[in-house]
């Protein structure tokens, strides 16, 4: 019979560290897990069972797009049609299809985000060389917005991960106005490198102005102001 | 001729407890509850799977799968054998619902343990228990050949079925007219991080019960009453030791979710679900409670509200949720969406854990060299992250732990309280 020296309780023979406070157990008999443990190594089945049904519906969407293709395809070689068009419906469904495939999380979601934006600018950048355009939107505007928001997401996923079991009216509200800071930072920035050839913020100041404000405020309810500065405002602030 | 047609029934529609249980179901919340029954020897799967052909026959109401109606889920019987199996994924699993071929309920078996799991949807401990005695029974009956003369709650297989075994006894003990119970307010929850979904871990501590009882005895309070005191005082060291301010702590409320298996009160024999929750808890914005205060609390809110009178004023509340028409005429699917929304604000909201006394189990005085240990584990939930079932049988007392989270610092606290009263504990546990 085992006990935790600790807990002062019984604990199974062999287990190495008490259930309940994961004290160190001396081993009398080293090996691994129990032999005779009353419990097999249970298996998680929820992946599996939910696994199904996106398969399904995946695999529909895999054959969709590929019949699109195909059709496209024969339209393009066989019949003198609008070939930019063409090109555009091809690029539609490759775009969609990869975009349905990062959504439906079969790897990693750090990795289907990051699949998510290279589809992004990887679209843009056909759309910009099937047009021929005039002007080069494509490096001026469309790269530097979708790397932004892709960063700015990134931004925002990270901190939610740290805050998340934090109080929810205080810390997704500060996360949603910080989001939308450095998003109008960044567009304002974007806009006036491109009109004005320098950096120069205007409206986006009054955006993170307030935005910085309310978040300060926010904190302040969650954390408290401290009780040294609490009592220095009282001594100044007495009516 | 009257009982004979019930027996065939085809048809049964959810007792007022597994309508609520059917639309919260999800895979997190699984609404499956477990009960385990420890043999002296390895257990074979063979005579189990007999024995479970045999006394099926004698359960109509459980020969049933869960199928979908436009408004509500109903059970329909199914001329299928439920089979048994070994134990390979985590307890307390999703019922999946094909059609005609599953069961609202399972029987696993690994190595020396019996398991047997029900949907909630379906019976209380209660009645659970009173299959789990049966199969027990026929088991032995088989592999030993022990046939014995006192069967206690189990049934008898070659009795006819009486038709009140699957009556719906919230419907038939519904008073009208009868005011509800005051609303809930929201009280603290275990802030722990949640397992992974479908994960549930299980943890049991065996006490003997004779030197609780007489310690609860000498405070003048039931066993149920003085372990619900240390779960209370368990919980509100926790708080205490939390690292947020003092002014934080204190303006904590801790309910626990008592069930009370209302056969006791009424004169019903039903197996399915009849049992209310009562919800005793502490304000700690009135200050920190000593044992003795919360014992005394405990003791003052069950003599003000176990009775007949005040009970009746939730059967009459449930029920009559369940007969407004305008929740009856929403589709199933509409109810599945917003159900777990109104369950999590109205339900859980008002309570930090649970805890169930489902009493002594006995088996027949010849099984009893046969028989070791009883447990019952508590279905699996989101918010009340970590809940109590407890059940005592021959002189051990099994108090089970069921959690959706790894941490283990309540019961370690509650143990710990349990060793310094100067009573051995025995942990066993599935977590690896």
């Amino acid at each position: 019979m085992a006990y935790c020296p600790k807990c002062g309780v019984e604990v199974e023979t062999d287990v190495k560290n008490c259930p309940l406070c994961e004290f160190p157990i001396p081993d009398v008999n080293e090996g691994n897990y129990p032999e005779d443990s009353k419990y097999p190594q249970a298996i998680n089945t929820y992946d599996e069972d939910h696994l199904g049904k996106k398969n399904k519906a995946f695999f529909s969407l895999t054959i969709i797009a590929i019949s699109i293709m195909v059709i496209i395809g024969v339209i393009y070689l066989v019949y003198p049609w609008n070939h930019v068009l063409l090109k555009y419906i091809a690029l539609a469904d490759l775009g969609i299809f990869a975009i349905v495939f990062f959504a439906m999380g079969y790897l990693h979601p750090n990795l289907n985000f990051l699949g998510a934006y290279i589809t992004v600018v990887i679209t843009c950048l056909s759309v910009y060389l099937i047009s021929g355009s005039q002007t080069n939107w494509f490096l001026s505007y469309a790269f530097p917005i979708a790397t932004l928001v892709y960063l700015d997401v990134s931004l925002f996923r990270f901190i939610l991960k740290h805050t998340r079991h934090k109080s929810q009216f205080i810390f997704i509200p500060s996360n949603l106005i910080l989001f939308v800071i450095v998003l109008a930072i960044g567009i304002d920035g974007i806009i006036s490198l491109n009109v004005q050839g320098s950096i120069h913020l205007t409206w986006s100041l009054i955006v993170a102005v307030s935005g910085i404000c309310i978040i300060v405020l926010l904190q302040t309810i969650y954390h408290r102001i401290p009780e040294k500065t609490r009592r220095m405002l009282k001594k100044k602030m007495h009516v | 001729m009257m009982e004979e047609k019930n027996h065939k029934k085809n048809f049964y529609s959810l007792d007022n407890a597994g309508v609520l249980y059917t639309a919260i179901a999800s895979s997190r919340m699984t609404t499956v509850y477990r009960m385990t029954v420890e043999l002296s020897e390895i257990v074979d799967p063979a005579t189990l799977q007999k024995a479970l052909e045999q006394i099926i026959h004698r359960f109509p109401y459980f020969q049933v799968t869960l199928k979908r109606g436009f408004f509500w889920y109903y059970y329909e019987h199914t001329e299928a054998i439920p089979r048994v199996e070994e134990e390979t994924y985590y307890p307390c699993k999703t019922m999946r619902q094909r059609q005609g071929k599953t069961f609202p309920f399972r029987v696993l078996y690994y190595k020396k343990y019996i398991h047997v799991e029900f949907n909630h949807s379906i019976c209380d401990g209660s009645g659970g228990l009173a299959f789990l005695q049966t199969l027990i029974i026929e088991y032995f009956k088989l592999f030993k050949g022990i046939v014995p003369k006192d069967l206690g709650k189990a049934m008898d297989i070659d009795a006819d079925v009486d038709p009140g075994e699957f009556e719906d006894s919230f419907k038939v003990y519904y008073e009208e007219n009868v005011p509800p119970p005051p609303g809930s307010k929201k009280v603290f929850h275990f802030p722990f991080e949640l397992l992974d979904k479908g994960e549930y871990l299980l943890l049991t501590g065996f006490v003997p019960v004779a030197p609780l009882l007489a310690l609860a005895k000498s405070q003048g309070c039931t066993l149920t009453q003085f372990i619900l005191a240390l779960y209370f005082e368990s919980i509100q060291e926790y708080i205490m030791e939390l690292p947020i301010s003092e002014h934080k702590k204190h303006r904590q409320r801790i309910a626990i979710n008592v069930p009370v298996d209302l056969r006791r009160m009424f004169p019903s024999i039903t197996l399915r679900n009849f049992f209310i929750s009562l919800n005793p808890e502490i304000d700690l914005a009135l200050g920190y409670y000593t044992r003795a205060e919360i014992i005394e609390q405990i003791k003052g809110y069950m003599g003000l509200y176990m009775n007949r009178k005040h009970i009746n004023r939730y059967i009459s509340r449930n029920v009559r949720n369940e007969q407004l028409i305008f929740l009856r005429i929403i589709p199933l699917w509409v109810k599945k969406l917003f159900m777990p929304v109104v369950y999590k604000r109205y339900g859980e909201r008002g309570y930090t854990s649970g805890l169930s006394n489902l009493g002594v189990v006995t088996v027949p005085e010849e099984l009893r060299p046969y028989v070791k240990s009883f447990e019952v584990f508590p279905s699996p939930s989101a918010e009340s992250r970590l809940k109590m079932v407890t059940v005592s049988y021959d002189n051990c007392l099994a108090l089970c732990f069921g959690k959706t989270t790894g941490e283990t610092v309540i019961e370690k606290i509650f143990f710990r309280k349990i060793r310094q009263l100067g009573i051995p504990v025995k942990i066993e546990t599935n977590k690896r």
